[in-house]
């Protein structure tokens, strides 16, 4: 009775510290799931005619992009934009590429994952544009993406998603590619060629975060094999 | 817009390589392209710009839009559509319109055009081109003017302030200090020295220099901190009163030094913004002289009756005694950013006080309290730290004054380093404080500058008349004028820099007096007197406070005879009154004389 007693309370706390270890995986997991949640640059709340690279923006800096509501693109350039051009949900805001030719994208930690919505003004000589996505890794090219000229979205204009994936990515640009070489910008480069918005990314897991994983599998593991 | 693919990772498709080739195609028609105002160019200091846009074909007016965004660098940005105001002209294949200051803001703006020939309201090209408009340049600058013997100076060096001294080290350097500001309308200079005061003759010189020639200065204002504890500039602390005491040499070498300055500065301007504020000393020091400043010299109010001069006067002279201590605690202060880096070029300081806190017993080579403003200043901020002196006569300074030193909780022992130390942290706190709470950079501040030219002011001061004849004043020449008097070449200034004006007085001025030039500076925020200001003639103070008795005796001062003199008979010895304030001036006209055109320039740059 004392022994079957006894066994009985092993059986309770071994339980107890079973159910204990699969709620710290859970906890652990949805720590990770958090960190490795896409981050989303949307340009809202920012003053259109204001410069990316004040925005400010968690997770990544930009430079080369000029900070734009539909309808300031609509009084600058003439297109009838509103409604059309931007890809959040209520929001008015995206980014031209008129400071710089290129815009560019430097991420605070490696990212595994990036996606932008594009949309690609007429090239110089007036045909249909497109938009091309380097990724880097360091000073690596790893990735690169390029959009259809043919997509045309609701604006009337070339609108694409464009992504790209890999391990480490550091660094990404956006510009008009070169007709001679698609995986490389156009040289010169020539500004107000595209517009961006839904600047999405996936940064790489720190090694903590792993080593957080991985005891966070095991003892979810321990647990199921001791319930 | 919307979203048609999902988080791929692919390379280009078949139809964009296709579409890419057609565009290259296309290449070969002609490209429409904005070729003025350049993309990531800076367009004249004025705003002006042409605007010129080759439109590679020829597309009537309507098909053509040219707009611009402006505030970029200063939000809200705002949109003016030229096209819509009428002011594009388009001709053949060639689009233009001009720009002025009126349509930009400084910094980044950005020009838009885009073409749309076929009229469907969907453009089928679009061009931008972003340019800086950088309305005021600045940058600062700096030269060592320490004294050395057999370098820069001939041996012994004098130094300058109290009685004969020659130093026996150095504390710290002496300097050339100085800033540039440009405009569209003007260039302004200022360098101000770690001396006891800079003669006329030597800021012309430093004016004339080759180096400087076709550079474009509207003005160049040259002026002295000066301190009492460096060589002797002018030539009275010679080793007796008919020796100089300047050593020409010297002079040669912070001519050369204020020029490479200059040059320097020149070649460095670049866009900055500058702000202004103006602090105060008020309880920085302990009771009684709680403002970090002491009058000097509390006046008496005196009679004297036209009988004791010979010849007579027409009338007693009445010297009004001062109304108690009179002192200015004012701290105006400006500063000067680079709009490229965000790094402070300058920051500069003014203030009225003797830098005189280590006394006549000094003998180690400073600059006295302003370097450890300057330091602490340099410290805070970076960029160039510059003291400007204000009114700081008649001797308004530090001697008297006690300051908590913070190390020790005891006031600091007067005439020491520490004090000295002590005092310029504490000026460079109330600085720095006024600073920081000041508003908005300014981009694009004002820049005014007016000047008497060279005029000819009266020397009725017997004694530097002698000592001019002893040559005591180094290249420094009396003049006579038409009716054989002697006079002295001098200049009188006026400045604005944005919401501050500047007063720039060749001498030491009485602040009775420069409180009267503040309130004629009735469109200034901020209100300056740069003291010493490319000259130093003596002391300035009211007419009704000159008491002549001394300039009267003078040839029986010179000769120990004093007690001879028809005015000590009739006043009393001791009434004779030899203070330093009546012996270092050029006499009681020249006050009429300064404060009329000081009152005529600041007139010019507040006329509306």
């Amino acid at each position: 009775m004392e022994q079957r007693a006894k066994q009985r309370m092993r059986e309770n706390c071994s339980r107890r510290a079973a159910r204990i270890a699969s709620a710290a995986a859970v906890a652990l997991g949805v720590s990770i799931a958090s960190a490795s949640v896409a981050t989303t640059i949307d340009f809202e709340g920012a003053a259109p005619g204001s410069d990316v690279a004040s925005l400010g923006s968690p997770g990544a800096s930009l430079t080369g992009g000029l900070v734009l509501s539909e309808t300031f693109v609509s009084a600058l350039l003439g297109y009838p934009a509103a409604g059309t051009w931007n890809t959040t949900p209520g929001g008015v805001n995206g980014a031209l590429n008129t400071l710089g030719a290129e815009i560019a994208i430097d991420f605070d930690l490696a990212v595994t994952s990036l996606a932008v919505d594009v949309l690609a003004l007429p090239d110089a000589a007036g045909a249909r544009g497109s938009v091309l996505l380097l990724a880097f890794a360091g000073a690596s090219l790893v990735a690169f993406d390029v959009s259809d000229p043919s997509a045309t979205g609701d604006s009337g204009l070339p609108e694409d998603t464009l992504a790209v994936a890999g391990a480490g990515i550091t660094r990404a640009l956006l510009c008009a590619p070169s007709p001679n070489d698609p995986t490389s910008c156009l040289a010169p480069g020539i500004p107000t060629t595209l517009w961006i918005d839904q600047v999405r990314f996936e940064p790489v897991p720190e090694p903590s975060t792993l080593v957080l994983a991985g005891i966070a599998l095991a003892a979810f593991a321990v647990g199921r094999r001791t319930q | 817009m919307r979203h048609r693919h999902a988080l791929v990772l692919r390379a280009p498709s078949a139809f964009g390589a296709l579409a890419l080739s057609v565009a290259s195609l296309l290449s070969c028609t002609p490209r429409p392209q904005i070729l003025a105002p350049a993309d990531q160019g800076s367009i004249a200091l004025d705003g002006s710009a042409a605007v010129e846009v080759s439109l590679g074909q020829v597309i009537a007016a309507p098909g053509v839009r040219i707009t611009l965004l402006r505030g970029i660098d200063a939000p809200p940005a705002a949109i003016i559509d030229l096209t819509a105001l009428g002011r594009v002209g388009v001709a053949g294949s060639t689009a233009t319109a001009q720009l002025s200051a009126a349509d930009l803001l400084p910094g980044r703006n950005a020009l838009y055009v885009s073409l749309d020939p076929d009229g469907d309201g969907r453009p089928n090209n679009v061009m931008s081109s972003t340019f800086r408009w950088d309305p005021l340049r600045a940058a600062a600058c700096q030269r060592k003017i320490t004294p050395v013997v057999g370098e820069n100076h001939s041996d012994p060096i004098y130094m300058a302030g109290f009685d004969v001294r020659n130093p026996t080290g150095v504390h710290d350097d002496l300097w050339a200090r100085g800033y540039v500001v440009k405009n569209a309308s003007k260039k302004i200079a200022i360098v101000t020295l770690d001396v006891i005061g800079y003669f006329y003759n030597e800021v012309q010189t430093i004016r004339n220099d080759p180096a400087l020639a076709g550079l474009g200065f509207d003005a160049i204002m040259v002026t002295s901190t000066h301190q009492h504890e460096g060589p002797d500039t002018m030539g009275l602390w010679g080793p007796d009163e008919t020796s100089t005491g300047v050593d020409l040499g010297y002079l040669d070498f912070v001519n050369s030094q204020v020029v490479a300055c200059i040059v320097e500065a020149n070649e460095n301007l670049e866009p900055a913004e500058m702000r202004f504020a103006t602090g105060s000393t008020v309880g920085t020091s302990l009771p009684p002289n709680t403002d970090l400043v002491n009058d000097g010299r509390v006046l008496q109010p005196y009679v004297i009756p036209f009988d004791a001069f010979d010849p007579p006067r027409a009338a007693d002279v009445v010297v009004e005694g001062d109304p108690g201590k009179i002192i200015n605690p004012s701290v105006p202060a400006l500063q000067i950013r680079s709009r490229l880096s965000g790094q402070i070029l300058a920051t500069a300081v003014n203030f009225a006080s003797h830098p005189e806190s280590l006394g006549s017993d000094n003998t180690l080579i400073t600059s006295d309290f302003p370097h450890y403003m300057r330091e602490a200043l340099e410290s805070q901020y970076g960029g160039v730290a510059i003291y400007q002196s204000a009114d700081l006569g008649v001797l308004q300074g530090p001697l008297d004054v006690d300051i908590t030193d913070p190390a020790t909780g005891a006031p600091a022992v007067r005439r020491t380093f520490r004090l000295a130390e002590v005092m310029g942290e504490k000026l460079a706190e109330r600085a720095q404080l006024a600073l920081d709470a000041a508003g908005s950079w300014d981009a694009n501040p004002a820049l005014d500058a007016r000047s008497t030219g060279r005029i000819q002011v009266r020397v009725e001061n017997p004694f530097f008349i002698a000592a001019a004849s002893f040559g005591v004043f180094g290249r420094r020449k009396l003049e006579r004028d038409a009716q054989r008097r002697y006079v002295v070449s001098t200049e009188v200034n006026a400045l604005r820099i944005g919401p501050a004006q500047m007063a720039v007085t060749p001498n030491e001025l009485d602040p009775q007096i420069g409180n009267i030039y503040r309130d004629l500076m009735s469109g200034a925020e901020h209100r300056w007197l740069l003291g010493l200001g490319n000259d130093e003639v003596g002391y300035q103070m009211p007419a009704a406070k000159f008491n002549p008795s001394c300039q009267a005796c003078a040839s029986y001062v010179i000769f120990d005879a004093v007690e001879e003199c028809p005015i000590a008979l009739a006043i009393g010895v001791d009434a004779v009154d030899c203070d330093t304030i009546f012996f270092n001036n050029i006499g009681p006209g020249a006050d009429g004389v300064f404060q009329g055109h000081i009152q005529s320039l600041l007139g010019e740059l507040n006329a509306p």
